[in-house]
């Protein structure tokens, strides 16, 4: 792989709803899981499962401030609040790789205050459709 | 975008502090070097470390400094450093185009230097973090 087709953090684009998440974040990840049932009998040697559907989270961890990436958004995504989630790891140039979301619900917002650093906010995306790949 | 000229924020944030003043007896505040033959007691300050933190699209900094009275007079140096703490730690510097979002001491400075006829040199001072963004 050539170093120019690495994609680096700091080209990432990803929006919920009309606001911006890479503002001043400093981490993105997707977690693409599954929800497995265990088929397992009492006699078996080892276990058997079965795959059941994709459950798919987005952690997303920014400086917490005063201004656009704080407030506002803060104001957007308490738990509960739903909305169109875009990941794109490379920018939004045409062909670049895009991830959406139709309807993702806010699972979870921690903000910290540490007494000798700046403050951050995480917040927890949970899919509730599918996590689909497109390309500008 | 312009680098941020710490070196001039630092010396009029100092030399703002007229009780400081006062106990030097004028404004001998030097960046890195005192001017050979400059009368003691004086301040030196110089830059000690630090950079481009690079962990968010937002451009942020962390600089060290050293800053510290240089005296013949044992007491006098600790004097002067308490006064340099009082205008540092905690207290926002003005950096053109960038905001001082914490200044905070870190580390102790305290040593001896002997010098010639006898006489000693009283190093008191500390190593102070400035944490700034961009305001652009």
């Amino acid at each position: 792989m050539a170093k120019a087709n690495r994609i680096f953090g700091r080209d990432l684009y990803a929006t919920f709803g009309t606001h911006r998440l890479d503002t001043d974040f400093t981490t993105l990840s997707t977690n693409e899981d599954g929800q497995m049932v265990d088929l397992s009998a009492g006699s078996d040697t080892f276990s058997y499962w079965k795959f059941l559907r994709e459950s798919t989270t987005v952690d997303v961890e920014m400086w917490f401030s005063g201004d656009g990436p704080g407030s506002a958004l803060r104001a957007a995504t308490d738990p509960g609040d739903s909305g169109t989630l875009i990941v794109a790891p490379a920018g939004t140039a045409t062909g670049k790789p895009k991830f959406a979301c139709n309807d993702v619900l806010v699972r979870s917002r921690r903000i910290d205050y540490p007494f000798d650093n700046g403050c951050r906010m995480r917040i927890q995306f949970q899919m509730n459709d599918s996590w689909d790949e497109s390309a500008y | 975008m312009t680098l941020p000229n710490t070196g001039s924020a630092l010396y009029t944030t100092l030399a703002a502090g007229s009780a400081l003043v006062s106990e030097l007896g004028g404004t001998r505040i030097y960046e890195a070097l005192a001017p050979q033959g400059a009368t003691y007691p004086y301040i030196v300050y110089f830059r000690a470390g630090g950079g481009d933190d690079n962990a968010s699209p937002r451009r942020t900094r962390t600089e060290n400094w050293v800053v510290k009275a240089v005296a013949t007079d044992q007491q006098k140096a600790r004097s002067l450093d308490a006064l340099i703490d009082a205008q540092l730690h905690e207290a926002e510097v003005t950096i053109t185009g960038w905001d001082n979002y914490q200044t905070a001491r870190r580390t102790d400075v305290a040593y001896a230097e002997p010098g010639e006829g006898g006489v000693v040199y009283w190093h008191r001072g500390g190593t102070y973090r400035l944490n700034i963004g961009d305001s652009s």
